[in-house]
């Protein structure tokens, strides 16, 4: 889930610019999710946000990496 | 799994298949082709990774000059090994700082990359006939967007690598050209504070060239990732392998249950699993469905359709057909859940929420094949 909180937002547009998949964009000096359905859930706009105005449940969309993390609750190991 | 596993399991199918073929003893007999085949194949796959180590004992990392770029022989007869099994830790590239052109200039470009050897590789062929830098950072052979993902790929690691070389090498306030894959891990903040001028590349090296020839070089702001017919037949080929490679197992199991008495061990279903982990990824656009389950169900049922009308027309049992249309239906959910791994398009939230709907279903689904199997009792 990504999530703005649009008050805290300096309009920086780091997030647009660091997002891999075009999902956000800079409206009126703020970061709006324009394409919130491409989302991958990397975090890089989060990791990257100065004012701490995105949140992102970050994870690896992938089913051996949730078996090992979220299922067996094993290291995670390498990407997947 | 233990790391032993699938080349213990390799072993064994070859044996066996050698067996079958020297003694005759059946069902070896009549499967030894396809066992010495597939184990084989395995364990040639298999053989990069044989020498892996992990990253802390491997690199001394001696050297405080940067050192020109070149893949040796014996590094490029890996790269194809490498791509099919492009998803597991294998081969790595030393990490440092390296040099492409006659000799080191702290004005050029520097680019960043993981030390995943087709990562390396990539780079140096977009930059072929230029003189540009190039820092390889410790991602413990991983790809950087995977890299990035689990925090390898970082800022810290970054400034770890740069750290053994003298400033003055680098230049006033030096330029990194980061890889846009690799933000998930790079705080941008972070570099910029040590002096570092970074600078977002390409989300694609193919794309370094233009981008290099723009200058003053600009970030690429609206680069992104098109998970496109190139991408993903890439993946196709180390999934398929991969699948192939889980099929084996299940069949060596019925080969023994074969043995035991039971109905004939299906070779069939290597064809099935064969055309299932090429038609998804290369079809996958097409297939309807916006979930990776739910475009698995659609081509495994149109998968099983196909089987039972031919099984209808071929007179076979209609256990057996039930059970090749319920297997290809769970291969088809197993094979879509897999690829959101390969994928560049999942959303974890969304895999997470998919993964617990699905999984037990496709469990059911693959237990009802085993069972009709066994009670359809095709002569051996």
């Amino acid at each position: 889930m990504i999530r703005i909180e649009t008050e805290r937002c300096n309009g920086c547009g780091t997030c647009v610019l660091v997002c891999p998949h075009g999902v956000l964009e800079l409206v009126d000096r703020k970061a709006t999710l324009s394409h919130r359905d491409r989302c991958i859930e990397c975090g890089a706009c989060q990791l990257n946000c100065a004012p701490g105005a995105m949140y992102v449940t970050k994870g690896t969309g992938c089913l051996v990496a949730i078996i090992k993390e979220d299922i067996l609750r094993l290291q995670p190991q390498g990407c997947g | 799994m233990p790391p032993f596993v699938p080349p213990l399991l390799a072993v064994i199918a070859t044996l066996l298949g050698v067996v079958g073929m020297w003694t005759g003893v059946e069902p070896l007999a009549h499967s030894a082709a396809w066992l010495i085949g597939l184990g084989g194949l395995a364990l040639v796959l298999m053989a990069p990774t044989a020498g892996f180590l992990p990253s802390a004992a491997r690199w001394a990392r001696g050297g405080t000059e940067p050192r020109p770029l070149t893949l040796g022989p014996g590094q490029l007869a890996k790269a194809p090994l490498m791509w099919l099994h492009a998803f597991r830790r294998s081969y790595a590239v030393e990490p440092g700082l390296y040099y492409t052109g006659g000799a080191w200039d702290p004005d050029t470009p520097l680019l960043v990359t993981g030390n995943y050897l087709l990562s390396v590789l990539a780079v140096l062929r977009a930059v072929e006939g230029r003189s540009v830098g190039l820092l390889v950072v410790d991602t413990d052979g991983i790809n950087v967007w995977c890299a990035a993902g689990k925090g390898r790929f970082s800022a810290d690691a970054i400034l770890l690598e740069l750290d053994r070389y003298d400033d003055a090498l680098l230049g006033d306030s030096p330029r990194l050209i980061l890889p846009k894959l690799g933000l998930a891990g790079v705080k941008l903040k972070v570099l910029r504070a040590m002096g570092l001028r970074p600078v977002v590349g390409p989300v694609h090296a193919r794309d370094l060239p233009a981008f290099l020839d723009d200058t003053p070089l600009k970030h690429r702001k609206t680069d992104r990732v098109l998970f496109g017919w190139r991408a993903r037949a890439f993946c196709w080929m180390p999934g398929l392998l991969q699948y192939l490679g889980y099929a084996g197992a299940a069949l060596l199991a019925l080969l023994g249950i074969e043995a035991l008495g039971g109905p004939a061990a299906p070779i069939r279903l290597l064809g099935i699993v064969a055309w299932l982990g090429t038609a998804y990824p290369l079809l996958f656009p097409f297939i309807p469905g916006r979930r990776f389950a739910v475009k698995g169900l659609w081509l495994g049922g149109a998968t099983a359709a196909l089987l039972v009308a031919a099984g209808l027309l071929a007179g076979a049992g209609s256990l057996l057909v039930a059970s090749a249309a319920l297997f290809s239906v769970a291969a088809s959910v197993f094979v879509g859940l897999s690829f959101t791994g390969n994928s560049a398009v999942s959303n974890y939230s969304e895999v997470r929420t998919e993964i617990a709907r699905f999984l037990p279903v496709d469990v059911i689904l693959f237990l009802a094949a085993f069972i009709t199997f066994l009670f359809s009792g095709a002569p051996a």
